[in-house]
């Protein structure tokens, strides 16, 4: 593997690890603060991805496909958390996979009935040449997905660092009845929470679909590769979320590289099963699951 | 007693059914109702009893129907043989894995389980000996002597004939120590290792046992529909499987087979009558009972049959009380 190639699995590994980062980011926001680990997750993505590809073909510009996009993303999730999740508060771990499970199913029978069984394409957000370094092909929206994702990750920072809205969810993350004894209202943090990981998915579902293109079935396995990234940088925590996420992404980029690319996904799945037996906590260490 | 009754009456309806349904359509969704709760009873010992979540169903189904197939195909050997061989296997593989991946509660099982049922549809897709989405066709169908079970309405009193026999099974595991140490298990591990149960071990046994059952049901299903291909065994059947014991209720293996009927069914139903609307209508149906119906279709059955056997000992006290 010389220089070019290094460079080529690089890049491709961080763009599609960008995108794990922010499914499994998602998840996180929405693990933390109500405690349900949506299954429906890689729906939203999908249906952002569906979104984005319908407003494009009719011809509304880039800018305003990815704000409408993200708002509608955003919506959905809060819709979703308002009917299936809010009236259920003491549900059973099992209850809640099962409706978001449901949640899942419905969205993906939506998008088959909407935008029926073929994939639907996005341009790329801006045209113009590949770009070339050491040799290596670097495409626009590479640059793009890697570039939007840093800089979400550093507001994203700020934002529970240094906003009241995101000072809240940390301590709802923290410990939910102690968080409403101080008279936060846990019920605005959850549709925060949702409202947020809708968004997420959004971004992730308008940025990919240039690279991959949008279809109705695809929901689940972008769950699963967020589970795998979330689980593989320590389930919970959001900077392993960002970790797991890039280095998943480098993980198969390079693993596909190296055995052929119809195995590639088995790689983050074995990832996922390994680090869960091995060393449950992630790369950060959080808490285990139960 | 009652109880007696209502197997013997539920067992001669079955039977009686492809007799009074000659339609081809109806008696395949039959077969392919009691193929699933034939895979969704052993998760009923899984979860109902004991506790633990899993996602991997859909990859033993899979490993039980290529295995079957493969070996009726390239051995000539007889379906029976190839379905118990494909079971075995399945349960085998479930004793195996049991013990590294069981070691995982909750949430992580349920990802771990998850991960497994990818990996091995990626297997299925990517082997050459399983041919991938090109599939493995004329798969043979079973047969005694010279009567080989190759139309519906023979191949559906078989498919029951099995789900009764693995109903009694469950029914009998519940009721056997085995039974009661799983219930320990799903109360609390700790409690259930302390009064000498070896957790482990009998975690793999139940996984395997669950395994095995979903094993059989695809090597049910590959000498029906004779031709399989990866497609058929992707993450969706899991979460089929699961949703089956979701909606049907976890702890009674009538559950199981209550859930299996209405997947197999509901959605048929709805797209006579809903057309493009049916899978719509379908999720939303299943999530609202995910939602508010505790312990699934069976739990409701319960709870209308102890009112209804209520009411009908109020009116009978009240009777007998007035001739008094």
């Amino acid at each position: 593997m010389g220089a070019r190639d290094l460079v080529q699995y690089a890049v491709s590994g961080l763009t599609l690890g960008s995108i794990y980062a922010m499914i499994a980011l998602s998840l996180t926001i929405i693990y933390n603060t109500t405690g349900v680990v949506n299954f429906a997750q890689g729906q939203f993505v999908m249906v952002a991805g569906l979104v984005a590809a319908t407003l494009f073909g009719h011809g509304v510009p880039m800018f305003a496909v990815a704000l409408c996009t993200i708002a509608s993303t955003a919506a959905l999730a809060a819709v979703v958390y308002v009917v299936t999740v809010a009236p259920i508060p003491r549900a059973t771990m099992f209850a809640n996979i099962l409706v978001t499970l449901g949640i899942g199913i419905v969205l993906t029978n939506i998008a088959q009935q909407s935008w029926g069984t073929e994939a639907k394409v996005l341009a790329p957000i801006t045209k113009g040449p590949a770009m070339h370094l050491f040799g290596a092909t670097i495409t626009r929206q590479a640059l793009w997905i890697i570039a939007i994702t840093a800089c979400l990750m550093i507001a994203l920072h700020l934002f529970f660092r240094r906003t009241r809205a995101g000072q809240k969810m940390l301590a709802c993350a923290e410990t939910r009845e102690g968080a409403s004894l101080v008279g936060i209202n846990i019920s605005l943090v959850k549709i925060t929470a949702y409202v947020l990981a809708g968004a997420l998915a959004g971004i992730a579902g308008f940025l990919i679909t240039p690279v991959t293109s949008a279809l109705f079935s695809t929901g689940i396995t972008f769950t699963l590769k967020g589970f795998s990234a979330a689980a593989l940088g320590g389930f919970g925590s959001p900077v392993g979320a960002i970790i797991g996420g890039l280095l998943l992404g480098l993980l198969e980029s390079y693993g596909g590289a190296l055995f052929s690319t119809g195995y590639q996904d088995l790689i983050s799945l074995v990832a996922l099963v390994l680090i869960l037996m091995l060393h449950p906590g992630g790369i950060v260490g959080t808490r285990v699951l139960a | 007693m009652t109880g007696r009754i209502v197997a013997v009456a539920v067992i001669c309806i079955g039977v009686a059914v492809p007799f009074v349904i000659s339609s081809e359509f109806w008696l395949s969704i039959l077969i392919f109702a009691s193929i699933y709760a034939i895979a969704a009873m052993g998760l009923i010992l899984l979860f109902g009893d004991a506790g633990q979540i899993s996602f991997g169903q859909g990859g033993f189904y899979g490993l039980g129907a290529y295995v079957s197939a493969l070996i009726a195909l390239h051995l000539n050997w007889p379906v029976w043989a190839t379905m118990v061989i494909g079971a075995v296997a399945a349960g085998s593989a479930g004793f195996l894995l049991g013990f590294p991946i069981l070691k995982l509660r909750g949430l992580s099982l349920a990802m771990a389980t998850l991960a497994f049922a990818q990996i091995m549809f990626v297997l299925f897709r990517q082997l050459s000996i399983t041919q991938g989405s090109l599939g493995l066709s004329a798969i043979p169908a079973p047969s005694i002597g010279r009567f080989a079970f190759d139309d519906s309405r023979r191949y559906y009193l078989l498919v029951f004939g099995v789900a009764v026999v693995v109903y009694f099974l469950t029914r009998n595991i519940q009721n056997s120590g085995l039974g009661r140490a799983l219930r320990a298990l799903g109360g609390s591990e700790i409690a259930a290792a302390s009064v000498g149960i070896d957790v482990r071990l009998l975690k793999s046994r139940v996984f395997a046992v669950s395994a095995m059952s979903a094993g059989l049901a695809g090597a049910l299903l590959a000498h029906y529909v004779t031709y399989i291909s990866s497609d058929g065994f992707s993450l969706d059947l899991s979460i089929l499987l699961v949703v089956v014991v979701g909606i049907g209720g976890m702890h009674r293996p009538l559950g199981a087979v209550l859930g299996a009927l209405f997947v197999a069914i509901v959605p048929q139903y709805l797209s006579g009558s809903l057309q493009g609307y049916s899978a719509l209508t379908y999720g939303v149906l299943l999530t609202l009972v995910f939602m508010w119906v505790r312990n699934g279709l069976i739990g409701l059955v319960d709870a209308t049959v102890s009112t209804i056997a209520a009411g009908i000992r109020a009116v009978t006290h009240r009777l007998t009380r007035s001739q008094v």
